[in-house]
Formats: structure tokens, sequence, C-alpha cells
């Protein structure tokens, strides 16, 4: 963590904020909540959901910003904090009712690409190049861990100890569950190449 | 022609900045009213931790008294033993409140790491490397309720006199729980135990190298346990 040179923008940011700059806060909005959002909604798989917990993320920073080290980097603390809003909410959602559809279905949540941006639609045809490329929806059926730190890792270029920093974690076991999710990963990816016209990418996305 | 499987990170999609939802209006009214906040010094509450930790050997000095074959137990091993103890307290300490350089919260698998490996070594320490003064240390009957109570005793010691340095460690550490706390804990709860044992290691009068492994160095394993119990429950009020 203490290797990386370039975060003296973020750093300085977070000290202004601080020390009651509003511009500055704006400024660490705009350049770090992208990439908690991005985050969050691999996280969660759910992009309305990952924007409720990027507010809760920058309420929890507002609120603990006294807790900040002056000179550090504040970048895998947001990215801890949000971590821990977005599990804290999965849980919610996990105990709470589930909201159907008036012809009793689930409701159908709005795909996203691995980056939280909105999926286009027939971004993930065979014809094009998405028979390599992953969705959000080929995570499904990875365990949480295997999914946070393979999209903290292989997609937001976290490294092994700020992932495990991140996730409260070992750096270790953050390469591990890497390792397997990406094992698994180009699996899906090889099965889908090899059965392109039997299985739609979908469908290969959400086997478990 | 077909793509490869991805190799490297390249080859999965790029993190392209979706579009950023407005700050909301509870957030933003905090902004608008925002006041300057003094930042945290680890070293500061580190020093605190270590001053509040010294002062437990003390007070149990200042309160018991001397163990009564301090004068005639070899200097040498005293001394390296107290060291020894004290190096436990420093290091379950440090890793605790500690950040690694550039670093926000304290690295919760450095703590984990540091209390158990205080831990396992205080055990050793006290199991292998007791020396007794023949005659003026107390041993005890080898007896299983002599042993249990000679345990019992001390290990209330620990827990009784840990908890103050844990709540305070707590207190100093609120707000930095987010993940990894229960190592976090663990550490501080193994620094207090450890903290306890150095004590009782100038004012126990028990010698023998299962009395000392077991009540005093297990009090840090029960410290951690402790610390693992109570902090986050603790924080969350």
């Amino acid at each position: 963590v203490g290797e990386t040179p370039d975060f003296k923008e973020e750093a300085d940011l977070m000290a202004r904020y601080c020390d009651g700059d509003p511009k500055a806060f704006h400024r660490l909005y705009a350049l770090v909540g992208p990439k908690i959002l991005a985050y969050l909604v691999g996280l969660t798989n759910d992009r309305a959901l990952a924007a409720d917990v990027l507010q809760q993320t920058f309420l929890k920073l507002h609120q603990a910003r006294s807790t900040y080290v002056r000179g550090a980097n504040p970048v895998p603390w947001i990215y801890t904090i949000a971590h821990r809003a977005g599990l804290d909410e999965l849980r919610k959602r996990k105990a709470s009712r589930v909201s159907l559809t008036p012809d009793g279905q689930l409701p159908r949540e709005p795909r996203a690409t691995l980056t939280g941006a909105p999926e286009q639609p027939g971004e993930y045809d065979g014809e094009q190049d998405g028979s390599s490329r992953i969705s959000l929806a080929d995570l499904d059926g990875l365990p949480q861990n295997q999914r946070e730190a393979l999209i903290l890792t292989k997609v937001h270029g976290r490294s092994l100890a700020e992932a495990a920093l991140i996730t409260g974690s070992t750096p270790g076991a953050v390469k591990q569950r890497a390792h397997r999710a990406y094992v698994t990963l180009r699996q899906r990816l090889s099965d889908r190449q090899a059965r392109p016209d039997r299985e739609s990418p979908e469908n290969v996305g959400r086997r478990s | 022609m077909k793509t490869p499987p991805p190799t490297s990170r390249e080859d999965l999609a790029q993190p392209a900045d979706p579009d950023l939802p407005p700050v909301g209006a509870a957030l933003l009214a905090e902004i608008d009213a925002i006041k300057p906040v003094p930042t945290r010094q680890p070293a500061r509450a580190a020093l605190l931790l270590g001053l509040a930790a010294g002062a437990i050997p003390v007070i149990y000095l200042l309160a018991i008294g001397p163990r009564q074959d301090l004068t005639v137990l070899p200097l040498g091993w005293v001394i390296a033993a107290a060291l020894a103890w004290i190096a436990g307290v420093l290091a379950a300490l440090l890793a605790a409140t500690l950040p690694r350089r550039g670093a926000v919260l304290p690295d919760a698998g450095r703590a984990g790491w540091a209390a158990s490996l205080v831990a396992a070594g205080l055990l050793l320490l006290g199991l292998f490397a007791t020396v007794d003064a023949r005659g003026s240390t107390l041993v005890l009957e080898p007896t299983w309720a002599a042993f249990c109570s000679g345990w019992l005793h001390c290990t209330s010691h620990s827990l009784t006199a840990a908890l103050p340095l844990l709540v305070l460690g707590g207190l100093v550490l609120r707000r930095m729980f987010p993940v990894g706390g229960v190592r976090i804990a663990a550490a501080l709860g193994a620094a207090a135990g450890a903290t306890v044992g150095l004590a009782l290691h100038f004012v126990c009068p028990i010698g023998g190298g299962l009395h000392v492994g077991l009540a005093h160095a297990g009090g840090v394993t029960l410290g951690a346990v402790l610390g693992m119990i109570l902090l986050p429950r603790l924080l969350r009020l």
C-alpha cells in the first residue's frame, strides 16, 4: 500500500476536505466516485443499489474523516468503507422481503458490464467479440469472496495488499481467490467459445 | 477467428467511469455545513496506549509489591524475561495501532499475525524458559487442584487488569474497525494480556513453567479472545 507514489492528488484533496474545504470534497467525489461506483456495481450486481451505497459510502467517509491520516492514500480506505457498506446492504436485502412484479415474477435487474457501465443491447452477442468478454452475469455463481477478489485485483487494478486491506483478508488469500475465480471464468469463456450456437452468453452467465 | 480466452488483466473489461450520480441531499447538507476536523495521528494513539500499558505494572508493583524471590532470582533472567514481555506488548500494540506507511487503517492481517506470534512466543517462553529460585520461589503442589487454583488466580488478574486497556484501545481506535476489526481487537487484547503478564512477572510469587506458561502467558491468549469478543460489540454501542 505504501509503495504507491501516485496518490498525491487524492491525499491532498482529502487533507483539504478535512480542513473544511467543500470544493475538495466535490473534486474527490468526482475523482474517486466512479471507481467506487464501478466496484459497487460489481459487488452488488445492481446499479441502483450501488448508487445508493455510493452515497452511504461518502456519508460514512464524511463522518469518519477525522480518522484520516494526513499524507496517506485515502482510496483503499474509501474502497474499504464502500466494501463494508455494500456487504451490509446485501445482507439487509437477503433478509428483506422480495418485491414481485404484478404477474408474480421477480423483477429483472438492469444488466451491467463488469465495469459498472450499463450493458448495451447486443453487446454480448457472439457475432461480435463478445465471446471473450465478461459481463457481471458471468460472475453469477462465483463465491462472494472470489468475486470481490477478482473485481478488485483484475478489474480495478488494486494490489494484493490493497485488496486484502479492503476486504479484511490477507494478500495470500486474495491471490488464491482471484486465481480460482479467474480459472472458473476462463473455463466458462472457453465453453462459450466452443458452443456459440447452442448456448447464448446470457445463459452462460446465469449458469452457476 | 475466435478470440482466445483472457490471459491478463488487460483482456478483461477495463473500468470505464460509469455515469456518476450527483451527491445526495443528505450528504450535500453535511458538506455545506462542513467544519475543519483534526486528523488522526497514529503515533500519538500508540504512545497514549503505550503509556497506559506502562502504568499497569507500576500500579501492580505499588499495590501488591514485588515477588518475594525477586532479589534471589538471576538478574539476567529477570531482565531478559521482562524485555521479552515488553517486546510482546509493543509488537501487539504497534501492530494494532500503526498503519503501514501510506495507509489509513492498521493492517488487520499484520495485527492478527502479531497477536498469534506474541501469544505463542510468550507461551513458549513461560513453559520452557522459566527460572525458579530454589527455596524462595513458591512452587505449587503437583496436583490438579493446586494448578487450577493458581491458574484461576493469575488468569482472573490478567482479564480484570487487561479490561481497562482494552476499552481504552477500543476508544482510541473507534471508527477504524470497518473490516478486520476482530484481528485488530485480538492484537489489542494480546497487548493488554502481555502487559498484565509483565506485571505478574514482577509480583507473582508462584514459579514453575506450567504456571507461568499457562496462567501468565495464557492471559495473553485469553486477552486476545476477550478483545475479539468484546471490542467489536462494544464499538457498536
